[in-house]
């Protein structure tokens, strides 16, 4: 490529939209192999926020002159997601797991909501064609921050719902689909079959480390009997041909949380 | 598309479309019973329409998409009438109206970009296009305007404008 080099027209590739484009919720609060990722509705608006970190110090050293070291501690990210004020009802019951039945069961949701991850978006963008796939932004273990309704207008109401990310967004290139997939412990089976085969997400080896431990893996989280939420694995855990092994098998009810990624054109 | 006839090439686009959706409607579907012509009508069709007529005139191209780096240009802005043109034996104004009514519902559908159609551009015959893969993006669609009493015979004229961009891909 030189300095003199002559590019095209703009191409038709360039352009997103929202309306060929699809948000998917998987949750992580109930169980699947896997977990079946719900479509989500009347969606006007995404807006991911950017990874910020919560830390930000700059080093220098004696006899280093003006040369620092930037460091950057606690990254937190998110997304806020603008819909049609009507569909928030149903919104929350996917998201928080709930079924409302004021016959049968509960009838209310209270608007002051735990910080516990729910699951993860799936942003599906497409081209023109509503079909082919172009990439997907992911935003896992989202927590839902406290809001409201933004007001009930004459018309047109619209509600805004945000959340927060203590781990990495990621961009997917297509046609990579994510799959979240959970099994339940026993106190004795340490090998956990995988439904599908990841493919990498991330080199462990380079930059990514920070918020990774696998390649293929987005995590393996483990959720005790009665615990509010489960716990990511550093160590004792290793995955190889489609299978997560435990160097000790997790207790007894116990929850096993597996997020990954698979080639959604060989499913 | 090609660059070089792109005025002629979009036209043939949009007939391309609206020819497929003729061709292909079901028995009793609404666009069977019409018929679509390129530019204005020749003389034996101002005699007498056999049929209702969708009428798509040549594109109007009045804004341009540039890159950094980059001198050819692709297009927004766009615009193209299709009339929904009838006469006192195909309907009138009534018949027109409900031309343009599922017209509109066609372009303003989000699926319009991924019906597959055959499109013949320079005496080479294309299956399986699509509107994004011919480089069209469909913004909106306003109208109908209506015409009426174009001839002598009393024929009625809807004519809807069609926005949308072009890339040369």
């Amino acid at each position: 490529m030189s300095r003199a080099s002559q590019l095209g027209p703009p191409l038709i590739t360039y352009e997103v939209d929202g309306q060929f484009s699809l948000v998917r919720f998987h949750s992580i609060l109930g169980t699947g192999n896997p977990v079946t990722p719900v479509n989500i509705n009347s969606i006007q608006q995404v807006s991911p926020m950017p990874m910020t970190p919560q830390q930000t110090r700059e080093v220098f050293q004696f006899g280093g002159g003006e040369e620092s070291l930037l460091i950057e501690r606690i990254f937190r990210g998110g997304l806020s997601l603008q819909m049609k004020a009507g569909y928030l009802k149903t919104f929350l019951q996917t998201i928080l797991n709930i079924t409302l039945d004021p016959g049968t069961g509960i009838a209310g949701i209270p608007l002051r909501f735990q910080k516990y991850p729910l699951g993860f978006f799936e942003c599906v963008f497409r081209r023109e064609d509503n079909e082919t796939h172009m990439f997907s932004m992911i935003f896992q273990d989202v927590i839902l921050d406290q809001f409201n309704f933004d007001a009930f207008s004459m018309s047109d109401g619209m509600v805004t719902v945000p959340f927060t990310c203590k781990h990495d967004s990621v961009l997917i290139e297509a046609p990579g689909e994510l799959v979240v997939e959970t099994f339940s412990g026993d106190g004795s089976t340490t090998v956990f079959s995988l439904s599908d085969t990841p493919i990498d997400i991330v080199d462990t080896a380079g930059a990514a480390k920070e918020d990774w431990e696998f390649d293929d893996l987005v995590y393996v989280g483990v959720q005790a009997s009665g615990a509010d939420t489960h716990t990511r694995q550093r160590s004792g855990v290793t995955y190889g041909t489609g299978d997560v092994t435990f160097a000790t098998a997790p207790a007894a009810s116990s929850k096993i949380i597996v997020p990954y990624i698979i080639d959604g054109d060989a499913v | 598309m090609r660059e070089a006839y792109l005025i002629n090439d979009i036209q043939v686009v949009f007939y391309s479309l609206i020819k497929y959706k003729i061709d292909s409607a079901a028995a009793n579907e609404p666009f069977g019973d019409w018929d679509v012509d390129l530019g204005w009508p020749t003389e034996d069709k101002y005699q007498q329409f056999t049929k209702p007529l969708i009428m798509i005139e040549s594109p109007k191209l009045p804004s341009q998409i540039k890159q950094f780096g980059g001198g050819r240009t692709a297009y927004e802005s766009c615009f193209i009438y299709i009339n929904a043109w009838t006469d006192i034996y195909t309907g009138l104004n009534e018949e027109g109206n409900i031309i343009a009514s599922h017209l509109i519902q066609l372009f303003n559908n989000a699926n319009v970009h991924s019906i597959k159609f055959p499109i013949t551009l320079g005496g080479t015959t294309y299956t399986n296009q699509t509107l994004f893969l011919q480089g069209i993006k469909i913004d909106q669609v306003s109208g109908p305007i209506p015409f009426p009493e174009e001839t002598d015979i009393k024929t009625t004229r809807n004519q809807l404008q069609v926005n949308f961009k072009v890339y040369i891909n």
